[in-house]
């Protein structure tokens, strides 16, 4: 009973809701004096980037690392919100806000239907299918010119607007992506930390255990699909009408393994990991710019000695669950 | 009241008859064994019931209702869930969320429910918190609650797997040789656990390899061997049945 105690207490520590409300509000802080404080165009630009990456990175972790499915075709979700809300907002209906919400339904529905393979097929088999999948999307773009203009892109997309009024500015912009980022984190964290989470982790241990338990995986595996596509599109909606400016080059499987690589290293599985992995890969080569002629080989070397000596990444996911109820603490107590 | 009927089940492998033409019923509340030689069929059998395979010939009935063609999760939503003769715990999770998965089909909150965590989410995490640590109890596992389920002795994943497949409260509950790979003391414990189960009301299906344990606790016995069912009856009948001290003879002669 000491043990447990123990065990207890050290897991309250690291996650009880009290804490988890005092980073929330911590972030808030930060998020807000940040642009004030540094209103520097260079690095809130990386910054606004940063934001982007964190909410591929992130939805990516509960398909690739919660569920443990190899996922390779990310960024076509990123893509597709990113061209929809574009073309929509350019030719449609003149309205960041509809653009994003429509970006973040047909990716959802794209992810549904990239779900649907995963039904029968794990694996690298898998993978497969998902970087087969990012191609095409990729190749769609290109080749549908008369609707995406082709190679060369969509240009004069224009900026996020709230009640008429132009968001423009890079502190505008930052703000704007880190709500998203704490609105799409923090719902993705109560996804995991539930009932459907549990199915994914389940999934991802034992297939064959989990659906003698009643669990429908198929159902579930193709909803986190489509949930985590539905945040990419969203991401990519927001990336193109802060860039105003997308071609299909954006949105390769080298982003997408790139993405992978990002919550590889900070720790699949884990939120937190999957924050800290993007956070690192993606300043890393903005660090390295005064020695740009090596930097692509310190990049690889860390990598390497990275995945050497902490190959389960820089924060592991801990499998202390992060709630427990006040009730079981008060029965412990007596 | 027939919990179980089975109506005339086979399946084939490419030929291969593991299963071939087995009936039977099994009454509610009571423990009932399928014992056989290695390679008999049992497993298939098992997987057959819990709707892992489908039988490429004959008709399953649970409650009365034709439950053939469910798929395996379906079968355990409608209440019959089972171990596995390799243990297959979630062995990177803890013990408590073992359990918690174990619970699943329980729980009533929607993919939204758990996204937005409204209210209905929220206590309904709570109980289930509560409610896996209860189990936990009453198999002396609560300790263990916070440790990954790997890091258990053989005998503690045994019971957790036990205490897994009866978090949703199933009406059938199959256990494929469930002592299989333990000592003679933690088999007992098993069997003396096995037989509170059922005096609580539980209806069990139990697969065994090992004679005595099957002859202590069961109700009724069938043999398989070969995949064809080749006795039924009370313990007592099963032990003087010719045909089976021939297949078991014949079984020690082979390989053992
Ligand atoms: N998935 C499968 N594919 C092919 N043959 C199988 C499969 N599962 C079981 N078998 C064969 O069916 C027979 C019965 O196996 P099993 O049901 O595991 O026996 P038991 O559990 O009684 O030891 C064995 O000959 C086994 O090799
Ligand atoms: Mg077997």
């Amino acid at each position: 009973m000491d043990r447990i105690k123990n065990i207890k207490q050290m897991s309250n520590k690291i996650f009880s809701r009290l804490n988890n409300n005092m980073i929330f509000a911590l972030s808030l802080f930060v998020i807000i004096i940040f642009p004030i404080i540094f209103d520097n165009s260079y690095i809130l630009h990386i910054l606004i980037l940063l934001g982007v990456y964190v909410v591929l990175g992130t939805s990516l972790n509960v398909v690739a690392g919660v569920m443990g499915e190899l996922d390779l075709g990310h960024a076509a979700f990123f893509g597709i919100g990113a061209y929809i809300s574009s073309l929509f907002v350019m030719n449609v209906f003149d309205n960041f806000w509809i653009g994003m919400i429509l970006a973040g339904f047909i990716s959802l529905i794209f992810g549904l239907l990239l779900g649907i393979p995963s039904l029968r097929i794990r694996g690298d088999y898998l993978a497969i299918v998902t970087l087969g999948f990012n191609e095409i999307i990729r190749y769609v773009l290109l080749n549908m010119q008369s609707v995406t203009n082709g190679p060369m892109g969509i240009k004069g997309i224009p900026s996020p607007t709230i009640f008429g009024y132009v968001l423009n500015t890079k502190q505008q912009m930052f703000y704007l992506i880190w709500v998203l980022v704490i609105i799409i984190v923090v719902v993705m964290n109560r996804m995991t930390n539930s009932r459907f989470g549990r199915t994914l982790v389940a999934i991802r241990e034992d297939q064959i255990a989990a659906t003698s338990l009643g669990i429908n995986t198929g159902k579930y595996e193709i909803w986190a699909f489509a949930i985590t596509a539905a945040f990419a599109g969203i991401a990519g909606s927001f990336f193109a009408h802060y860039m105003n400016f997308i071609n299909p080059n954006n949105f390769t499987t080298n982003e997408s393994i790139l993405i992978l690589c990002m919550i590889t290293v900070g720790g699949r599985g884990s939120m937190i990991g999957s924050f800290i992995g993007v956070t690192i890969l993606f300043l890393l080569p903005e660090l390295l710019r005064p020695i740009a002629d090596y930097r692509m080989l310190i990049y690889g070397i860390m990598l390497v000695v990275m995945m050497v000596f902490k190959p389960r990444g820089f924060w592991p996911e801990k499998r202390i669950p992060s709630r427990i109820t006040k009730s079981a603490e008060s029965k412990e107590a007596s | 009241m027939d919990i179980l009927k089975l109506d005339g089940i086979s399946k084939h492998f490419l030929g291969l008859k593991a299963v071939e033409n087995v009936s039977f019923s099994i009454k509610q509340g009571e423990i009932f064994s399928v014992i056989g030689p290695n390679g008999a069929g049992k497993t298939t059998l098992f997987n057959i019931i819990s709707g892992h395979y489908s039988p490429t010939k004959g008709r399953k009935y649970f409650e009365g209702k034709d439950i053939t063609n469910l798929r395996d999760f379906e079968v355990a939503e409608r209440g019959i869930t089972r171990t596995f003769q390799n243990i297959r715990l979630f062995s990177n999770l803890t013990v408590l969320e073992n359990v918690l998965i174990g619970l699943h089909i329980k729980l009533k909150s929607s993919i939204l429910d758990c996204l937005l965590r409204n209210s209905k989410n929220k206590k309904e995490e709570d109980e289930c918190y509560d409610e896996a640590l209860e189990l936990l109890d009453t198999i002396g596992l609560k300790d263990k609650a916070f440790e990954q389920a790997k890091n258990l002795s053989y005998g503690e994943q045994r019971k957790l797997e036990i205490i897994r497949a009866l978090a949703s409260k199933p009406k059938l509950l199959l256990l494929d040789e469930p002592t299989a790979g333990m000592n003679n003391f933690e088999a007992k414990e098993i069997v003396q656990y096995i037989k509170e189960l059922n005096s609580t009301g539980l209806t069990i299906l139990l697969i065994e390899h090992n004679m005595r344990v099957v002859m202590g606790v069961s109700n009724n016995i069938v043999v398989l061997n070969y995949g064809e069912k080749i006795a039924h009856g009370t313990a007592s009948e099963i032990q003087n049945n010719e045909l089976v001290i021939e297949a078991y003879l014949g079984r020690s002669k082979k390989n053992d």
